[in-house]
């Protein structure tokens, strides 16, 4: 049997871009998601996970937050944040779940309709541009990629976890979780992997999660 | 005629920079530029000296060089005249209601002319920053008629564009969205534009005069010299004597937090070329300042950069307190010297900012004066708050990021794509 194709670290850089539409109502929020690029509902959806933090991420994606802290909706706030980004197999897909969810939402709590955030809070849709560099780096056995992972630089461990979940339009599991049953045919483990819910984690949580996973589960390791 | 070309003055090369940012930032920049070596990259702006745009020029460009881009800097000229419309036109962005006569719009109109003509505009990627010489592509012998993506040209706004003045935005749109991209600070800055916008934070130099680290005894001899004690409490806000910086809101928060707590306040800043307003602004803040021996107002050359950075090194409390505010580097030179800031709830201040991280955000003298009460009584919450800055401006306002989004905004440019590998 052949060896395996290394896994090729690689990491993003973003240049973020204006999108022009803006929303101070739910109502607002809800046509523009309906009609902006996709690109910008994934780049709301992750940036949280991107941006240096102090502390814990309080609320996964932009419109969690938004909907908490500028429009008070305390409820729709908590709906947005239990998102299961990945169960959607596009960012399409993604969209239709978050039109759906804040029609519920206006239908259930009519009241909502009449919260407006004050003009220095509305929510602005940004979208990146992105260029993808690689890291100079490469695993050709998990052993390694523990090695690697443990010291990856941040955007890294973004771009396998959070960015290539929805090129070429299709779901998909991690990279990592990817290369480990394709690559190396490690099913039981590459389960495991994909069943890291990076949305849970920061990134530097999210790297020791991996980095046990893999050590623990290694067959080798284990034996 | 064609002014001598602007050479850099000596400074840090970028590999300095690795024990600031790591290896890893540096090396992504020579990453980036690989497919931008010899590309000729021209900036052009008002000025030379003061203001935060020829800060950010004055390191940008030599950096630019060192991963084999062909960055150059020119500068407009002009006189009073124009100034004084540029300065109009300048608070009419940000806001200030202003009256122009027709002959304003000829003067601004003429010098873009005039400059089209002196200064070539040669780059293959030209960015033109702030309003000043917005018009000057579309004049001269390189007139821009039609858009050009192999030759990109980009309009930088460096200030708080959110409400503009409609009459000076609709004189100043005709020519803005004939560029192929635009650059804010922040999303609220970006007016409605048919071209590509995009969002680069302005950064500091952390290698610079103003920014490096400085021994004690420096410090000791800045605060002797200008009569200010070390050993006290000090408030300091580095700024222009401008209005927007609202100095004379300063004055009023020392005062507040004075009836409570001892302390000195030291309100510091130069003029820029291309700001006739400044010396109103001081006289204002000189006769609001009286005869307190606490209170001082030092009127610095523009090139006292060591002297600023020792005043902010020195202090307790950054101050930056502006009512309107393109970006306020002054706040990430603060939080960068470990300091905890308290700014003006405005402009690009909360994205340095983060309230009860870094510092803190108010809308008042009042909110000011509450807040710095507060951390004079708690100095180990201003400490930590210090530490959360430093590594706040390392991650997002050092130059090296603003490197960064420049290459990526000149590889997207010329590539056309959205997202693409390197």
């Amino acid at each position: 049997m052949p060896p395996a194709e290394p896994f090729v670290f690689k990491k993003v850089v973003y240049l973020v871009e204006v999108t022009g539409r803006r929303a101070r109502t739910l109502d607002e929020l809800m046509r523009a998601i309906a009609t902006v690029p996709t690109d910008s509902i994934g780049y709301h959806m992750h940036r949280e996970f991107l941006a240096f933090k102090f502390a814990p991420i309080e609320y996964p994606n932009d419109f969690a937050l938004w909907a908490t802290r500028s429009l008070g909706d305390e409820i729709l706030g908590e709906k947005l944040a239990s998102v299961r980004v990945f169960t959607h197999r596009s960012l399409e897909g993604l969209r239709l779940e978050l039109m759906r969810l804040l029609g519920e939402h206006l239908f259930a709590q009519p009241e909502a309709a009449g919260f407006t955030a004050t003009p220095e809070r509305a929510f602005h849709f940004l979208m990146a541009r992105s260029v993808v560099l690689g890291c100079d780096r490469q695993a050709r056995s998990i052993e390694e990629m523990a090695s690697v992972l443990a010291e990856i630089e941040a955007s890294s461990l973004y771009f396998h976890l959070f960015e290539t979940r929805f090129r070429g339009g299709k779901g998909r599991e991690n990279d990592f979780a990817e290369w480990l049953r394709h690559g190396l045919g490690h099913e039981e483990l590459a389960a495991k992997v994909a069943q890291i819910d990076p949305y849970m984690f920061s990134l530097e949580q999210a790297r020791r999660t991996l980095v046990r996973t893999l050590l623990e589960g290694h067959p080798r390791r284990s034996a | 005629m064609t002014p001598p070309q602007w050479q850099p003055a000596p400074g840090p090369r970028l590999d300095a920079y690795r024990a600031v940012v790591g290896h890893r930032a540096v090396d992504e920049l020579f990453q980036l530029a690989s497919r931008l070596k010899g590309k000729r990259v021209q900036h052009v702006n008002a000025t030379r000296t003061g203001g935060g745009v020829a800060e950010i020029l004055n390191r940008m460009v030599p950096l630019l060089h060192d991963v084999g881009v062909d960055a150059t800097w020119d500068v407009l000229r002009g006189e009073d005249e124009f100034y004084r419309v540029t300065k109009a036109f300048h608070n009419a962005i940000q806001g200030e209601p202003v009256e122009l006569t027709p002959q304003d719009f000829e003067i601004f109109v003429r010098w873009n002319e005039i400059n089209a003509r002196e200064i070539d505009l040669h780059g293959d990627f030209v960015v033109i920053h702030d309003p000043q010489p917005a018009a000057m592509p579309f004049y001269g012998p390189r007139a821009r008629r039609t858009p050009d993506p192999k030759r990109p040209i980009v309009w930088r706004c460096h200030i708080d564009a959110s409400h503009p003045h409609r009459a000076v935005w609709t004189f100043l749109e005709k020519w803005v969205r004939r560029y192929d991209a635009a650059l804010f600070s922040a999303p609220q800055f970006a007016q409605a534009l048919p071209n590509p916008r995009f969002l680069v934070a302005p950064a500091i130099d952390p290698l610079s005069d103003k920014n490096r680290e400085l021994p004690r005894e420096r410090i000791e001899a800045v605060y002797e010299k200008h009569g200010v004690d070390l050993k006290r409490p000090t408030l300091v806000q580095i700024s222009r004597f401008d209005r927007w910086k609202d100095p004379l809101g300063v004055i009023r928060t020392y005062q507040m937090v004075k009836e409570t707590n001892d302390c000195q306040l030291v309100l510091a800043g130069g003029g820029a070329t291309d700001d006739p307003e400044g010396a109103a602004v001081l006289a204002e803040v000189q006769e609001a300042a009286g005869n307190d021996p606490d209170l001082h107002v030092l009127m610095l050359p523009p090139d006292a950069h060591l002297e600023v950075n020792a005043l902010q090194r020195g202090a307790t409390i950054i101050l930056q307190k502006s009512v309107r505010e393109g970006f306020g580097l002054t706040v990430s030179e603060g939080l960068w010297k470990g300091k905890p800031v308290i700014g003006g709830s405005t402009g690009g201040i909360p994205l340095q900012v983060l309230d009860g991280v870094t510092g803190y955000l108010v809308s008042s003298p009042e909110g000011a004066a509450f807040r710095a009460r507060f951390l004079l009584n708690h100095p180990e919450i201003a400490a930590e708050m210090g530490r959360r800055g430093v590594e706040m401006v390392r991650q997002n306002f050092l130059v090296t990021r603003n490197v960064r989004d420049y290459l990526v905004l000149f590889l997207t440019l010329s590539t056309g794509e959205r997202h693409f590998s390197l």
